[in-house]
């Protein structure tokens, strides 16, 4: 058992987050003004994780999407689709290009005859082609139509549904598995660097001596609130990095999505209370991480579909009413 | 080379964790409530366990132990809080805060008389740290040794002794430099069976029913100078560094309490029919039981981390106190949740839920407390980021 990151993945790690520092955080605040997707900066990341061959691709794709999510949920969120969509393009043999993943729901699925996914998703307004995956497989489409999703978070993550021309299958339906639970993976991992862009939030304002409920050797109110924020944080962040080492656990990822996605939302409510009233003015990050946490609990299914999911799992032999 | 991150247990992992559990299985868990119910700590069952090698699972093979690493005795405690939180209490006292800071801080004749027969499987160990008036604040002990020419004279009383009553020695933390602020306290061995031991009371505690907890009084306790354990003020260091080496089991225990409660829960699902079918088909309770599954998946990557951290040497203070305090809070809430699943079946004795929930509710408190934890956790992500505490 080896449960540490090893010497390269470390160094892939604070690779990402000096990248992440050098080319989302000039622009996070902007992304999330105008709404816009800075997709050459996300096409830059994703290029430079696919040239790293020696940590193991889903586990790359987490910690890249964390450190960027950390400075910009917008971006990690478009970068976590975006590099999914790369990975599985590249594990079933088609040509790379700036694609997006959306899951199909209610779709048909003839050899080309896929016409539509129902759901939001990431990166759609911005890809050029997606990849779809459905019950029976993975599907290689070209957009007919585009509609953006304005949602009042990741407000840059280029949201939208789409209409498909044509669509062709990459892989059947063993792949299925795998691509949902890299998808799950890359979305907690965005809800893991919301945690952990909500810890650095209350250490700065405990830093700059403005957290609610006085100085931090005074307050024991603070100090638990962000023992709690450390803890959900590390708890969803061991298990993304457990599913992203185990690609074939969809349960797994579920479960990881479910604890970060949570921890998220929790973590930001605590931050802004430790912030107090000063954190929460117009445009602060810590508002910012309110509206992007909640989005985590809904995109890709919603918790609920993620637990309906993992029940699934532990009571095969009893089916849902 | 290219080293990656790998969660798949070892050949020997695996066979420890099976092997507790088929002696879990079979001689624990058919008897587990009715040792609850009597409060009767079952002597031939730790004799076998002792047997089995489970007194000093982390003691190297020369001093009597097992020889295994900190993440397989981790995995055997969870087995046996699955089955058995009184009995996985017992063997985690005796592992990792008698066995192990003896092996650390021991010479080697103290490790010949004081840890080879328990390690080896001979008696259980016991760690008196906690006073009537000390618990959480452990500067804040009363207990006195004195130093008498070559000997110390021990006087005062120690509280909530895991083991007291059955063990054959126990680790005293007593106060022998009452102007000193770091170096106050020290640690001596003192076995059970001794003139001026005394068991004063026994706990009748809500649970963890079959395991003794005791107070224990000292009164003019003659020790041999080869009772010190380290050097004269190490007291609160090897405190510290047990409670630290600890926490991760206690984090495992509680992971594997909320197993069991969870296991009974599913089955409950599977088997109790009402509204024309088994209440497992209906999505409330599902997904109640996917939240208890995923806490459970939480606190054991999270404990695994932090035995491992420690396995190699590496500090672990604030990983463990995370591990600790997540699976703890976790199992709380899962024994409940256990218990509602189980609606009135679940108050009753005639089900081991209810017996999962009252073991559930000490491990937010003993070995430290939630809010202890808590502190430990700010404290450490303060440091990191340079911020000063009380």
């Amino acid at each position: 058992m080896n449960p540490l990151l090893s010497e390269q993945e470390k160094a892939a790690r604070e690779r990402a987050r000096e990248r992440a520092l050098e080319l989302v955080a000039p622009v996070a605040g902007a992304v999330d003004d105008s709404g816009e997707c800075p997709a050459a900066v996300v096409d830059e990341i994703v290029s430079e994780m696919l040239a790293n061959n020696e940590v193991a691709p889903a586990l790359l794709l987490a910690m890249t999407v964390e450190e960027t999510a950390r400075v910009s949920a917008s971006v990690g969120a478009a970068v976590g689709n975006s590099g999914a969509a790369a990975l599985l393009l590249a594990e079933h043999g088609a040509d790379a290009g700036r694609a997006a993943v959306a899951s199909g729901v209610g779709s048909e699925t003839g050899d080309d005859g896929l016409s539509s996914v129902g759901e939001p998703t990431v990166m759609a307004t911005a890809a050029e082609r997606f990849v779809v995956i459905t019950d029976d497989g993975l599907w290689l489409a070209e957009p007919a139509q585009v509609a953006s999703v304005a949602l009042d978070g990741l407000r840059g993550a280029a949201i939208g549904t789409a209409e498909f021309s044509r669509a062709n299958r990459i892989a059947g339906p063993a792949a299925v598995a795998r691509a949902r639970a890299l998808m799950q993976v890359q979305q907690a991992a965005v809800a893991v660097g919301i945690c952990a862009a909500a810890q650095d939030e209350a250490l700065a304002a405990i830093t700059a001596g403005r957290a609610a409920g006085g100085r931090p050797d005074r307050s024991q109110s603070v100090q638990w609130a962000l023992a709690d924020i450390a803890t959900e944080g590390e708890a969803a962040r061991v298990a993304l990095w457990h599913a992203a080492c185990s690609e074939d656990s969809d349960q797994g990822a579920a479960m990881a999505l479910v604890l970060a996605s949570e921890a998220a939302v929790d973590a930001a409510r605590r931050t802004a209370q430790i912030g107090g009233l000063e954190a929460l003015g117009a445009g602060s990050v810590t508002a910012r991480l309110q509206r992007d946490a909640k989005l985590t609990e809904l995109l890709g299914g919603g918790t609920e579909t993620h637990l309906g999911t993992i029940a699934d799992a532990l009571l095969p032999d009893v089916p849902r009413a | 080379m290219i080293v990656r991150m790998d969660w798949r247990l070892s050949a020997d992992q695996e066979m420890i964790r099976g092997m507790v559990r088929e002696f879990g299985e079979a001689e624990i868990k058919p008897n587990a409530g009715a040792w609850d119910r009597s409060k009767e700590f079952p002597v031939e069952t730790f004799t076998r366990l002792g047997e089995l090698g489970l007194f000093g699972m982390l003691v190297p093979e020369e001093w009597g132990g097992a020889g295994l690493d900190g993440v397989a005795y981790c995995l055997a405690l969870e087995e046996l809080g699955r089955t058995d939180a009184s009995t996985c209490v017992a063997i985690s006292v005796t592992n990792s805060v008698y066995c192990a800071p003896v092996n650390k801080f021991g010479t080697d004749a103290q490790k010949d008389r004081w840890l080879l027969p328990c390690a080896s499987g001979e008696w259980l160990g016991a760690f008196a740290l906690s006073e009537p008036e000390a618990g959480s604040d452990a500067a804040g002990l009363t207990t006195r040794a004195e130093r008498r020419g070559d000997e110390w004279v021990l006087n005062g009383s120690k509280a909530w002794i895991t083991n007291g009553a059955v063990c054959g020695a126990m680790l005293v933390f007593a106060v022998t430099d009452p102007s000193s602020e770091k170096r106050r306290i020290s640690a001596f061995i003192v076995p059970r069976e001794h003139p001026g031991v005394a068991v004063l009371h026994q706990e009748d505690k809500m649970g963890l029913r079959s395991s003794c907890t005791n107070q224990f009084g000292f009164e003019e306790c003659v020790l041999g100078s080869e009772s010190l354990l380290g050097e004269e003020g190490d007291g609160l260091k090897i405190a510290l560094d047990s409670l630290d080496g600890g926490r991760a089991g206690i984090a495992a225990q509680a992971v594997g309490i909320g197993q069991g409660a969870y296991e009974a829960a599913r089955d409950y699902l599977r088997e109790r029919e009402a509204f024309g079918g088994p209440i497992g088909r209906f999505e409330g309770l599902r997904h109640q039981l996917a939240r208890m599954a995923t806490e459970i998946h939480a606190g054991r990557l999270l404990y695994l981390r932090a035995a491992t951290l420690r396995d190699r040497g590496e500090r672990n203070t604030r990983q463990a106190a995370i591990a600790k305090l997540q699976a703890s809070e976790a199992s709380n809430r899962i024994a409940y949740q256990a218990v509602q699943m189980h609606g009135g079946y679940g108050y009753v004795t005639d089900y081991a839920v209810e017996r999962f929930y009252r073991d559930a509710r000490v491990t937010t408190i003993y070995e430290g407390t939630s809010e202890i934890q808590r502190l430990i956790i700010a404290r450490a992500v303060l440091a990191a980021a340079q911020v000063g505490t009380a």
